[in-house]
């Protein structure tokens, strides 16, 4: 039986977004979280014993600079050069705009497809045919699949390719094209990188994304890692994503009852978080805690904030270094009917109404935007994006309410 | 919403009193009239806790307990609702609103969510509030409350935009960072940018550094082996430098060797040839020394004469001599031992004749010698043992009699109980009482202790009840002193006469509507004399059946102690008789415990006592017989001796001690006699010895020693000495002699050695005369140094070569120049300097290249960093969403204050100006705010003048703040659910015109909203009833 792995989207050395610093957070599990998946990734293609690493693409960020970064690379690939495990590597949107993957002297061992043809290397060994072509610039908005030469006969054939397939929210559209357009090239097995959710999109022939070998953020949850493929007779036995990541994210929701209180809000985060931890599987659980609820405890969120954070952090420190608590939503309403409120004729009545007309009016929206040009002017870059005011209006109106109304 | 009944079911001094408050539809305004001390400001905190809840540690609870206050009431909202509620200081709130559950939150959210400090400033206030005036509105709190009033927000929005503001600027201003979270966060940012790139490697900075390293490496080879070639080339020029000086020098050598003959004496041929001549000459000079010496020898030998007689007869004067010191000093002790014998012998005849009259020295020759050895000695031996054992045993009575004396005191304290027989003899009681042990007594004397101090404890306690019992019988008879008490059912006749008095009263006259006449206030005093009568009598019935009860508890109480005295009592015989009992086998009755503890110490020490008396009688019966005995050996001694056995021991020592000396010194006399004897024959042999010798030698000395043979003596001596010299002399020169004239032959045989070796030398150097040897040897010697010197010159050639082939060495040394060679070094070693100098810089740069390649390790440095940033950043993305709500948050609630400020403030304005208008009749026609920091009101005079609180009169100013809040109210009670106004004795201040428009202007507002007014002037209830046509309602008495 032959063996190989098919990984994408390393992203060495980009940074864990969200992970705010607090006492206790476990940062040395946080540490080189993406330098020891990869290391994990090695030391699967090791255990597994398998011929030949694919990697589909975005080793590195477009943006990183540090060249170290491509010096630990290439140390790690070489120890599948010592045991005889070749490595086939396509340039993704980051690669291309990388000045690190430029500045690469490449192994022996290590074949990186063009970016100016599609090539095919075939192992004869093994009795595989590789089909793959780099990103030539950061931006391809075009389907690359039609260069692909054609499948080989009598050899497995595998296509590496760097593509956004037919969409997927939350990534650029780059290479697109469709399932079918990759399902006709008779590839048997289609080695795709881009998307970072690991997703089976056609069996048989089988086209993968393995989805990247460590989450970065909160909307990278789950587990992360990359796919092994088992070939027998000449043909894909099975697919199985082995999980590589040391840290796991993960978003948690708890909503309180009207009678809850905020010590009732403490323990039932706890159990949250146990749930969770045990779901993590021994790996480090960032997780982000999303509180709703109208609730008698929201008097004590309204009053203390940072309080009630602290002490869930503190409920977090419990479970020691397994558990980073990323970030923690308190979306509580106070236990008052807040439809009977801004229905209500009053000064307080007339005040939610005034939120929720902000809502619809862009003039009120921009009048209240400018209460933030001056924090926006100050931030600059560090704001990205454009700031929706409308965003927070739920969160105005409950602490408004908070402040006025409730006990 | 109106408060329709209130009822006070405890609250201060009231007690189940139901108040109906809503006069019905014809007018809101209800007066409640009480006199002084009636209860009105009770009532007016009653109404605040039964809209708002107790408050904590109110007074209110004089009376009651405070977890049994308790008001209730029933409300009437404007919609018609109609709420029951029930309000206990320790249960809260409890109630319905039509059929939904009455709860806290549910009443304030009808009540229009006002706090409470707004409703007492504003709604439910004194005169004192009024007199307060504007210091009771300008509390921050209560000015955002009361401008917040008809809001119907629980919190001023004012003090909520500040809040908001604050946090706002806590987390970001436009300027500044330090203490603003979010300025400090960008700030932060950046500065772990700028770090994050320092550390960051660049993939061509990589490049540069491998190309630059291997450039490095390049340019070191290169000069490596330029230096190699270099020394080498140094390395034979210095050969040739070191060979050039050596050449020179062996050609020298070879060319002077040449222009030696050859020859065959060894090189030291030289020396060995002028030592022997100086050998020779050497021992011809020894020769004639010696000829002369042995001359002189001889010469002196012949001179010497010895006397031989003298010396044959050496061997009997010697000891002759030698004896000589010795026959002085015999001769003279003998003479001295003779003298000092006859004087002793006299002397001791003396003393024994002392002893006894005409005994001699020769009557001890008598007495039998065992007499002197085991008698008179042993006796002298145990003379100082007997002396000791009489001085012990002296000390031994001395220690009976204090022992005695001790015991007969001791004795003596044990009676009583322990009787003294009057017949006892002297000696002492053996026979042990069996008396108790230690123990024993303590656990008696413990157990009697502890009966006594029960028994004690009993009989205290039943006289402090006494006492008491005592003081409750007089405390009763000044209870009766004062007047029959009632009982308690009477009491409750009375009470119950007295409330049907005032509910005839208050029908008759109230449902009659008949007017108010002294009658009514004469009865109303007499119903409150009555009252006031009842309560001090109840006091003391309550008293009364206190003082019963606690009687009749000490009785019972007595009658347990004088039980518990006669138990005690009973133990405590018991306990005696026990006592009694553990000493009934000594034979005598026992005192207390704690006497008969030490009476038991004291029969201890007795006991010891006659155990020391008793070992003392046997040491002195010891050393009372040893006396006798020896007392009895001295008597037999002195029979012996014909001396009277009685003597005195000391007499008989003195005897036994002169007898034993004088035998002793006689023996000793005897022996000295016998030595003087021998001493004269020794003095007596010498002397003829000497006479004889002297004879045979020398006649002269014959007759010398005649007369004094120990000078004759040493005359001989003298002469044999002389002879023995001369005789040693004459030997001396007869070895001399001998040994001169062996010399002298050894030094003649040498001499010819020398000269035969020194022909031997001249032989083999071919010559005839010394002269001609020596330079022979001296041209041999020149010969075989240069032979050395050139092989060393060679030799040294050779070295100097190294490693350079010895056919080129050979031929370049041939036609070498030393000054060509020394400027070739120079050249090569200038250039090698150079060559070195460049390669050290190459090494270093290949050094400084290696490092900074090190550098490039993959390390995760700029990775960490760049995590730390995006930590950051999170923090900073929280702190704007936090940022952001507050703003949005301020900015939309200071919109809606301000909008509803301009559409409300002018009204109240006006209100407020109308009002005070109508209160003052017009002498007053606007007010209006100064907008300072202290909100203070202005108010316009008919006139024009402009007059601020502080001039004017305090009746006036009162009704200022009157108006003000009452145009607060207004305001409050369009927006929300009206609040009664509850005044308490407002008025008083106010004269009788604006007493009546200030009612006017009440009545007036009664219509829309409930007024409550409390007071206790009569006038004012009649300007009420004229004015609004309102009766009172009388503020009910305490129950």
């Amino acid at each position: 039986m032959l063996k190989f792995v098919h990984a994408a989207d390393l992203h060495i050395d980009s940074p864990l977004r969200g992970l705010g610093a607090y006492d206790g957070a476990p940062v040395e599990r946080v540490r080189e979280a993406t330098r020891r998946a990869l290391t994990n990734l090695v030391q699967l293609c090791l255990d597994e014993r398998a011929a030949f690493l694919v990697l589909a693409g975005d080793v590195f960020d477009g943006e990183w600079k540090d060249f170290n970064t491509g010096l630990f690379f290439l140390r790690e690939l070489n120890r599948l050069r010592d045991v005889g495990t070749r490595v086939y590597l396509v340039r993704g949107n980051h690669d291309a705009a990388s000045e690190v993957t430029r500045s690469l002297t490449w192994p022996e061992h290590v074949h990186v497809f063009a970016d100016d043809r599609a090539e095919t290397v075939v192992l004869d060994d093994c009795g595989v045919a590789l089909h793959g072509l780099s990103y030539p610039r950061r931006e391809v908005k075009d389907s690359l699949v039609h260069p692909y030469p054609a499948a080989i006969a009598g050899a497995l054939n595998v296509g590496v390719l760097h593509t956004s397939a037919d969409g997927r929210p939350g990534h650029a559209s780059y290479a697109p094209c469709a399932v079918d357009e990759l399902v006709r090239k008779g590839y048997d097995y289609w080695a795709l990188g881009h998307v970072h959710a690991h997703e089976v999109l056609h069996e048989a022939p089988w086209v993968v994304f393995p989805g990247n070998t460590q989450g970065r953020h909160i909307r990278e949850s789950g587990a992360k890692g990359a796919v092994v493929v088992a070939v027998e007779r000449g043909q894909v036995a099975s697919v199985r994503h082995a999980a590589l990541d040391v840290v796991r994210w993960r978003e948690v929701t708890l909503t309180l009852e009207s009678e809850d209180s905020v010590d009732e809000l403490y323990d039932k985060a706890k159990e949250q978080f146990s749930r969770a931890r045990d779901e993590a599987e021994g790996r480090l659980l960032a997780a982000r805690l999303v509180v709703d609820g109208a609730t008698r405890a929201h008097a004590d969120v309204a009053a203390g904030r940072d309080r009630v954070v602290a002490e869930l952090r503190a409920r977090a420190l419990d479970f020691g270094d397994a558990l980073w608590l990323e970030k923690v939503e308190l979306h509580t309403r106070p236990a008052v009917a807040i439809e009977e409120l801004r229905a209500s004729e009053g000064f307080v009545g007339e005040l939610l109404r005034a939120v929720a007309e902000a809502r619809r009016d862009p003039v009120l929206a921009a009048e209240l935007r400018a209460q933030l040009q001056p924090l926006i002017d100050k931030l600059g870059d560090e704001l990205p994006g454009d700031v929706d005011v409308t965003a927070f209006l739920d969160e105005v109106e409950a602490h408004l309410v908070s402040a006025l109304v409730a006990p | 919403m109106k408060i329709a009944e209130l009822r006070l079911e405890r609250f201060g001094h009231f007690a189940d009193v139901t108040l109906p408050l809503d006069r019905g539809a014809a007018t809101g305004l209800t007066l409640l009239y009480g006199a002084n001390e009636a209860g009105k400001s009770t009532l007016l905190a009653a109404l605040r806790a039964f809209l708002f809840g107790f408050p904590r540690g109110a007074a209110w609870d004089f009376r009651w307990p405070a977890d049994t206050l308790a008001v209730g009431g029933t409300l009437a909202f404007a919609d018609g609702a109609i709420a029951e509620l029930r309000r206990e200081k320790k249960r809260g709130l409890k109630g319905k609103l039509g059929d939904v559950a009455l709860t806290d939150e549910l009443l304030r959210a009808r009540l229009g969510r006002p706090s409470a400090d707004m409703f007492s400033t504003v709604f439910a206030f004194s005169l004192e509030d009024l007199a307060r005036g504007g210091e009771a509105l300008r509390d921050e709190g209560l000015r955002a409350a009361i401008a917040g009033a008809g809001l119907g927000a629980a919190r001023s929005p004012q003090a909520v935009i500040k809040e908001l503001r604050d946090k706002a600027e806590a987390l970001f201003t436009v300027k500044g960072r330090s203490g603003k979270l979010i300025n400090a966060t960008v700030a932060d940012i950046k500065e772990r940018e700028l770090e994050k790139r320092k550390v960051e490697a660049r993939g061509d900075d990589y490049q540069a550094r491998i190309f630059a390293r291997n450039a490095a490496r390049t340019d070191a080879e290169t000069l490596g082996k330029r230096r190699r070639e270099l020394q080498a080339r140094i390395g034979e020029r210095e050969a040739l430098a070191r060979a050039l000086p050596r050449r020179d020098e062996l050609r020298g050598a070879l060319a002077e060797r040449a222009s030696l003959p050859a020859t065959t004496l060894p090189p030291d041929a030289g020396d060995e040839f002028q030592r022997a001549l100086e050998e020779r000459a050497r021992l011809a000079a020894r020769a004639g020394e010696l000829d002369a010496k042995l001359t002189r020898a001889q010469l002196e030998a012949e001179k010497l004469t010895v006397d031989e007689p003298l010396l044959a007869a050496a061997p009997r004067i010697r000891p002759l001599h030698e004896g000589l010191g010795r026959h002085a000093e015999e001769s003279r002790q003998a003479e001295e031992l003779v003298a000092a014998l006859r004087t002793r012998r006299i002397e001791l005849g003396r003393q024994l004749d002392e002893l006894r009259r005409g005994w001699a020295l020769d009557d001890l020759d008598v007495l039998p010698h065992p007499l002197f050895t085991t008698g008179l000695e042993r006796l002298r031996e145990g003379w100082s043992g007997h002396q000791q054992r009489a001085l012990e045993l002296s000390r031994l009575q001395a220690t009976q009699r204090e022992l005695s004396a001790r015991r007969q005191a001791l004795r003596r304290r044990l009676d009583p109980p322990w009787p003294v027989d009057a017949r006892e003899t002297t000696e002492p009681e053996r026979a042990l009482l069996p008396v108790p042990r230690g123990e024993e007594l303590k656990h008696h004397r413990d157990a009697l202790a502890k009966h006594e101090r029960a028994l004690a404890e009993l009989e205290r306690d039943d006289d402090r009840l006494r006492d008491e019992q005592r003081a409750i019988e007089s405390a009763l008879s000044r209870l009766d002193a004062g007047g029959a008490v009632p009982s308690t059912e009477e009491l409750s006749r009375l009470r119950a006469a007295r409330d049907a008095l005032w509910s005839e009263l208050r029908r008759s006259k109230v449902a009659e509507r008949a007017a108010l006449s002294d009658a009514f206030e004469t009865a109303l005093r007499a119903a409150d004399t009555h009252a006031d009568e009842l309560r001090r009598r109840s006091d003391d019935v309550a008293k009364r059946a206190e003082l019963e009860l606690r009687l009749g508890d000490v009785a019972r109480a007595r009658a347990d102690r004088a039980t518990a005295i006669a138990a005690a009592t009973s133990a405590r015989t018991a306990a005696q008789g026990a006592w009694q009992a553990l000493w009934s086998r000594c034979g005598f009755a026992p005192q207390s415990p704690e006497t008969m503890l030490e009476w038991l110490g004291d029969y201890g020490e007795l006991r010891k006592l006659d155990a020391e008396l008793g070992r003392l009688d046997e040491q002195a019966a010891t050393l009372q017989s040893a006396q006798d005995d020896y007392q009895k050996r001295l008597g037999a001694i002195l029979e012996t001796l014909s001396f009277d056995v009685r003597t005195e021991p000391v007499l008989a020592k003195r005897i036994v001690d002169t007898v034993l000396a004088v035998r002793s010194d006689v023996e000793e006399l005897r022996r000295d006699e016998e030595r003087a004897r021998r001493l004269g024959a020794n003095v007596a042999a010498w002397r003829n010895e000497v006479k004889r010798l002297c004879a045979e030698i020398s006649p002269p000395l014959a007759a010398l020693a005649m007369q004094d043979a120990a000078a004759a003596m040493r005359e001989l001596a003298e002469r044999l000495a002389a002879a023995q010299k001369a005789d040693s002399l004459r030997a001396q020169l007869e070895t001399r002699q001998t040994e001169l004239r062996q010399e002298r032959d050894e030094c003649a045989r040498r001499e010819r050695d020398v000269e035969a070796a020194l022909a031997a030398w001249r032989a083999r150097a071919a010559v005839s005369d010394d002269g001609a040897f020596v330079q022979a040897a001296a041209a041999a010697r020149r010969r075989h140094a240069l032979d050395r010197e050139i092989a060393e010159l060679s030799r040294a050639v050779a070295e100097a070569r190294g490693a350079m082939p010895a056919e080129a060495f050979d031929a370049a040394l041939e036609t070498a120049e030393r000054s060509v060679v020394e400027d070739e070094l120079r050249e090569l070693a200038a250039e090698l300097e150079r060559v070195e100098s460049e390669l050290s810089a190459a090494s270093q740069r290949v050094g400084a290249a290696e490092v900074s390649l090190a550098q490039l390790d993959g390390g995760a440095r700029a990775a960490e960093l760049g995590a730390g940033v995006e930590s950051r950043r999170a923090e900073l993305r929280t702190l704007v969403e936090q940022y952001a709500v507050v703003t949005l948050s301020r900015a939309l609630l200071e919109r809606q204050v301000a909008r509803f400020q301009e559409r409300h403030q002018p009204r109240m304005l006006e209100e407020l100006s109308s009002l005070f208008a109508a209160l003052t009749e017009g002498r007053y026609t606007r007010v209006y705010p100064r907008y300072d920091d202290e909100g203070t009101f202005v108010a316009v005079r008919a006139d024009g003048v402009e007059v601020t609180p502080a001039a004017m009169s305090t009746g006036t100013r009162e009704q200022l703040w009157l108006a003000v809040r009452l145009a607060y109210v207004r305001q409050y009670c369009d927006a929300s659910e009206p609040l009664p106004l509850i005044l308490d004795d407002p008025l008083v201040n106010f004269d009788a015109a604006r007493a009546r428009a200030t009612l006017a202007v009440l009545a007036e507002f009664a219509k829309q909203s409930q007024v409550i007014m409390l007071t206790c002037h009569a006038h004012l209830v009649a300007l009420a009833r004229d004015v609004a046509a309102v009766e009172p309602l009388p503020v009910p008495l305490p129950s």
